[in-house]
């Protein structure tokens, strides 16, 4: 053994360097025409590859572009973000939410919806006491079970979700990892209700109405970025930065002292 | 570079520069955290690398470096595995394996015995498979440098697995 010979693969293949370059596209066409040919025979560089790839898919989602624009000079003094994940709530508490029975209609004044061009959120509250519409001074407990209902206006689709203050975003109404079509004109009931865990912590909710489904995790950086501008306060969150055309209505989620 | 340029670079190169991290630091907050600063970092050096033909190769450049001095500032704890003989190392010759995964865990061990540039110049070599030519460009030194950090971090190897320094230096 040469003690400074050049290191190779057992393949005799381009150097994961190279390999870099490739998946990047930073290869001459020539270039990039041999790698191609060697790696469509190679297991060991197809192995390569495909860890390329899985660490895109995983800094997608634990770095967020948003995590480091927030922290471009010019921006705001900001702490470092937290890793924040993004988890479906709605097939966790689908088949075992029972449905429960709600008020035809709330009293007048006590909506705890904030009302944005007449779209609209609010949500009722099922306790061992009875059901009651929910409000924002009265404060949720653990077992209790929600259920939300909103008004799309003249909207065609609706996306539920909750953001709480690690950034975490659960779905509490969609069709898979998208948006719903809404029920129809009026005020609807979402489908299932979801029963309130431990946490302690304050949670955002959204309903965003749209003409075209919104998929859920296009609401994570938006509601990351939310986040930073009320200084990770959610109570303040009252909007999310999103792109498209959509209309927004939000409640609050908060536990009893 | 505005922010928009910066965005397609990450879109295209954050997936490498993670791996580095993760790899270096062998912890999944650090790494994300070492993401960010390595981007950040980038964007002040943006003029220079508007002209980089290589944009990974600069990329994983800093990443290299920016992960091997927050290592540096950890304790020495391979070595002290070693002594209590709870990691077995292998001599040097292993870190021809032809084996990539072998290759790169045998040369993480190492990594914390030898200084920051030899570590880099060790990662670029044995890990990036790169040249010594192609290492001297990048780190900005000579080629009779770059085999002598080589030579360094071999002997590091054979020291930790209790072999004497080898005396047949290849050149
Ligand atoms: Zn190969």
């Amino acid at each position: 053994m040469n003690e400074l010979s050049p290191i190779e693969a057992a393949c005799g293949g381009p150097s994961l360097a190279t390999l870099r370059r490739y998946d990047t596209g930073e290869l001459a066409p020539a270039d990039a025409a041999r790698v191609q040919a060697h790696v469509d025979g190679c297991e060991a560089c197809q192995a390569v590859l495909g860890d390329f790839s899985a660490e895109r898919t995983a800094v997608r989602l634990e770095v967020p572009f948003s995590a480091i624009e927030a922290r471009l000079p010019g921006g705001r003094a900001l702490a470092k973000l937290r890793r924040f994940s993004l988890y479906l709530a709605l097939p966790l508490i689908g088949a075992a939410a029972a449905l429960f029975l709600v008020p035809r209609r709330t009293t007048n004044g006590e909506a705890p919806a904030i009302r944005r061009k007449g779209a609209r959120l609010d949500y009722f509250v099922k306790t061992p006491a009875g059901v009651r519409p929910g409000n924002q001074f009265a404060g949720l407990r653990p077992g209790d079970r929600i259920r939300f209902r909103y008004d799309a206006e003249r909207m065609k689709y609706v996306l539920i979700v909750g953001v709480d203050p690690d950034g975490k975003v659960s779905a509490y109404a969609a069709s898979g990892d998208r948006s719903m079509r809404s029920a129809g004109p009026g005020l609807n009931l979402v489908p299932s209700a979801v029963t309130l865990d431990a946490d302690p912590q304050p949670e955002r909710v959204f309903a965003l109405f749209s003409n075209e489904p919104i998929a859920v995790d296009e609401i994570v950086p938006a509601a990351k970025d939310a986040l930073h501008e009320a200084h990770g306060d959610v109570t303040r969150v009252k909007h999310l930065p999103l792109a498209r055309d959509v209309e927004q209505a939000t409640v609050l989620l908060r536990r009893a002292p | 570079m505005d922010r928009q340029n910066l965005r397609q670079l990450y879109e295209r190169y954050a997936g490498h520069v993670h791996g580095r991290c993760r790899y270096l630091l062998k912890d999944e907050e650090a790494a994300r955290d070492a993401v960010q600063e390595v981007f950040l970092k980038a964007l002040d050096h943006g003029d220079a690398f508007r002209n980089e033909a290589q944009p990974s190769t600069w990329l994983i450049r800093i990443a290299t470096n920016y992960c091997l001095n927050v290592l540096r500032a950890q304790a020495n704890k391979t070595r002290q595995a070693v002594r209590e003989g709870r990691l077995e190392v292998a001599g040097p010759q292993a870190l021809w394996s032809t084996d990539r995964a072998e290759r790169r865990q045998l040369v993480r061990e190492l990594l914390e015995q030898v200084d920051q540039e030899t570590a880099a110049v060790a990662v670029h070599y044995f890990v990036d498979e790169m040249t010594q030519e192609e290492i001297g460009e990048i780190v900005g030194r000579s080629l009779p440098t770059v085999r002598k950090r080589l030579r360094e971090f071999i002997d590091a190897a054979s020291a930790l697995a209790g072999e004497p320094p080898s005396t047949a230096v290849g050149r």
